[in-house]
């Protein structure tokens, strides 16, 4: 059995004192290294693992600023992005577009949202999202429009890639 | 007073278990301070590089964002 499937340990917290003890006293006890994340039951958190998927998971988050009649922000992370929707909304609401989603990306086959992540929101009941991102890449706003926040030249190589 | 609950110190330890006890201890406890150290370092990084938590001030405030602590995923290694 895989590290990853052994341990299942999780702490929630409200407090960044006791999230750094935890991480060292899990390590200290699982002799391995542990993430920092957050953790929400009321934003949408999306997660792209894939580095050359930009293109389409813009647009998609576009879809999703529209919708929601919210700002989001796309954040470069090591893997791939991550989007965040600034609104507050009721879990219901975010689990109901969970589930559309996670049917829409079996039945599309699409392989640039996470799938696995948004199932273990569904089980979970909130949405977790590792704090890895480096840096903000682009605004939507309300109306699906898109502000960058990087040079135009960079915008072109990572929607091209 | 009915439901309290015993304080620690209520606790006898014969003599000849305080020395295993505190090797006990001592042997949780080894390796800790660095770990955190190195958490809280990590921290900072997180509060002085990554935007997230910026951009999340107002809800976190609002406390229905938490921090969460949990197993790194090897093939998110760069």
């Amino acid at each position: 059995m895989k590290d990853e499937e052994e341990i299942k340990v999780r702490v929630n917290t409200y407090s960044k004192n006791v999230a750094i003890a935890t991480k060292a006293l899990l390590e200290k006890r699982f002799r391995r290294k542990f993430d920092f994340a957050i953790s929400t039951r009321n934003l949408i958190m999306l997660d792209c693992d894939r580095k050359n998927a930009l293109r389409p998971f813009l647009v998609f988050c576009s879809g999703v600023c529209k919708r929601f009649a919210g700002r989001g922000i796309i954040y470069e992370t090591p893997h791939g992005y991550h989007f965040i929707l600034l609104k507050y909304l009721r879990w219901p609401r975010i689990k109901q577009f969970l589930i559309m989603l996670a049917n829409y990306i079996k039945k599309e086959n699409i392989n640039w949202i996470d799938l696995a992540h948004i199932e273990a929101s569904l089980r979970r009941g909130y949405i977790t999202l590792r704090l890895c991102q480096r840096r903000r890449l682009c605004i939507i706003e309300e109306d699906g429009s898109v502000k960058w926040l990087i040079p135009e030249n960079e915008v072109r190589k990572l929607l091209w890639r | 007073m009915v439901g309290a609950v015993s304080p620690i110190t209520d606790v006898e330890i014969e003599e000849e278990e305080k020395e295993p006890l505190k090797r006990l201890l001592e042997s949780e406890l080894e390796g800790y301070a660095e770990l955190r150290e190195e958490a809280e370092k990590e921290w900072e990084e997180i509060e002085t590089k990554n935007p997230v938590l910026d951009d999340l001030a107002e809800f976190i405030d609002r406390r229905n964002v938490w921090y969460t602590v949990i197993p790194e995923k090897e093939e998110e290694k760069e």
